[in-house]
């Protein structure tokens, strides 16, 4: 037995099945009050095609949603990494911008973003806002902290700029970039979702608004979950690209 | 030495400084150097004396503040610009992300020319690595990945070949046997070689001349010549002949470390 329990896969599996015993537990009591619905209260939410389609359709717009601002987020961070780490002189002024981006409150600027962008765009800008930065931050210090052995090889070498830069810097930079896209990943949903609360047509931030305001209890926790569901999805799959991704350019 | 303009390195009256906060450090001061053709030169010194730096402005990778270095006729940066200089560290610096095969071929690659895989075959079989030319360098101990290092610092035949303690990381046990492959090596390619290490034993073992330096500021203390046969195996090192002259570089050693405290941090 204790040998089984060495193996890690298994002992997450132990730990979450704990945890859902707990929560249907908590549930059935009421322990945890009235709000607090255990899980087969939950599956409710799901036990007609109607509601079924209701969560399939929110779920598309937003995993749909979700993949653009990530994708449009990691692009802009990886491109102004590269600019910042090929043009010094600009290094400071980009940090800065990315800074301000990533300071900008989004929930004040929610509202303002839905009279600009319109509410089927906000969830995106929201998304691409928030997946940007630890992606941008990710990859401009594995640019930056580049290992001085490598530079000094390529000095002695005789190496252009150019040719250090893509030969050295960017492949000691690989394992950095993918454990950015890993913490901008759930960033991306979360800025999504949030966009969808400020008065989007269709999207799981949609459903949750609903359901709180009419106190449709199971459903509200059944998008929540799925959201969690989806940034979990994410975040393990790259997890586990970062792996590979450690193996293939890292000791 | 007044042979400077014929050899194949020539270090002449190299003094560099650095900051250190609002005072000025003096690394070295007036370092007199030069390699015949195929010679091979060993420098040791304590530590501090500015013996990895007298190496780095060979590479090109420091400037001086003054005096001069010549590599055959050119400076070290046109030296490095041809990609002529051969130079492996005590941090190997292998990529982890290429292969035994692509580290040795990396300077090809970082230099814009074709790579010669023929070339890169050799090298890897004549450091004992021909069967590993797939392997990544974190399946490899660390003398195979000092041997790679090598193999990567030859592989663009240098007029010169710089050693920065490529063996100080090493085992004492991997460290002996990779000196004597590394004779065997420099025997066979015959590169014009200058070795820094902290190890007596192993600048007597390998140069045809060993320079003692002192620190503070890191100048010559004394040069002496080794003319013992090659290969220096284990019967060269345990001859008498050897041990003594051993002894007499560590004493000129120990004089040189005394100098060093005794002068002090200079102004």
């Amino acid at each position: 037995m204790a040998r089984v329990l060495e193996q890690g896969w298994l002992r997450s599996l132990l730990g979450f099945a704990l945890f859902f015993i707990l929560w249907e537990t908590a549930g059935r009591t009421g322990a945890l009050g009235a709000s607090f619905p255990s899980l087969s209260e939950i599956a409710t939410a799901f036990d007609t095609p109607v509601k079924r389609g209701l969560f399939t359709r929110s779920m598309a717009v937003t995993v749909h949603s979700s993949l653009i601002a990530f994708a449009v987020g990691a692009a802009i961070a990886v491109g102004l990494a590269l600019i910042s780490a090929v043009l010094p002189s600009l290094e400071n002024g980009i940090d800065s911008l990315a800074s301000g981006i990533y300071a900008i409150p989004a929930i004040a600027f929610g509202p303002i973003l839905i009279l600009i962008a319109g509410p089927e765009t906000t969830p995106i800008v929201l998304g691409v806002l928030s997946a940007f930065f630890p992606i941008y931050g990710a990859f401009v210090s594995g640019l930056r902290f580049t290992p001085s052995a490598y530079l000094d090889l390529s000095g002695a070498l005789g190496a252009s700029r150019a040719r250090a830069f893509l030969l050295l810097k960017v492949p000691h930079a690989m394992p950095a970039l993918i454990d950015g896209l890993r913490l901008g990943a759930p960033g991306a949903i979360l800025g999504v979702v949030l966009g969808e609360w400020f008065g989007a047509p269709r999207g799981l931030g949609v459903v949750i608004v609903g359901s709180m305001q009419n106190v449709r209890i199971p459903q509200l926790w059944a998008a929540a979950l799925l959201v969690v569901a989806c940034s979990l999805i994410a975040y393990f799959a790259l997890s586990a690209l970062h792996r590979l991704c450690v193996r293939r350019f890292a000791w | 030495m007044s042979a400077a303009s014929s050899a194949a390195l020539a270090v002449e009256g190299i003094s560099k400084s650095f900051r250190l906060g609002r005072e000025s450090f003096q690394a070295l001061r007036g370092i007199d150097l030069a390699l015949a053709a195929g010679e091979f030169v060993s420098v040791v010194g304590p530590s501090g004396c500015g013996k990895s730096t007298l190496l780095r402005i060979i590479a090109g990778l420091e400037t001086p503040d003054a005096g001069r270095v010549t590599i055959g006729s050119s400076t070290p940066a046109e030296t490095t610009a041809a990609h002529r200089l051969g130079i492996a560290f005590q941090d190997h610096a292998l990529l982890p992300w290429l292969s035994v095969a692509e580290n040795i071929a990396l300077p090809y690659r970082l230099a814009g020319m074709t790579v010669d895989q023929a070339r890169v075959q050799e090298l890897a079989r004549l450091v004992g690595l021909g069967d590993f030319l797939r392997a990544r360098p974190r399946q490899l101990s660390g003398g195979m990945r000092q041997r790679v290092s090598i193999a990567r610092a030859m592989v663009l035949k240098p007029v010169v070949l710089l050693l920065d303690e490529p063996f100080g990381a090493l085992d004492l046990v991997t460290r002996r046997h990779l000196n004597l492959e590394m004779q065997r090596i420099w025997g066979e390619l015959g590169t014009t070689a200058l070795l820094i290490t902290h190890s007596v034993d192993e600048a007597v073992q390998f140069g045809n001349r060993v320079f003692v330096m002192a620190a503070r500021p890191g100048r010559m203390h004394a040069e002496f010549a080794v003319k013992l046969p090659r290969p220096r195996d284990r019967r060269v090192t345990a001859s008498p002949e050897f041990v003594a002259l051993v002894q007499k570089v560590a004493a000129a050693l120990d004089d040189a470390t005394a100098a060093s405290t005794a002068s002090g941090m200079p102004g």
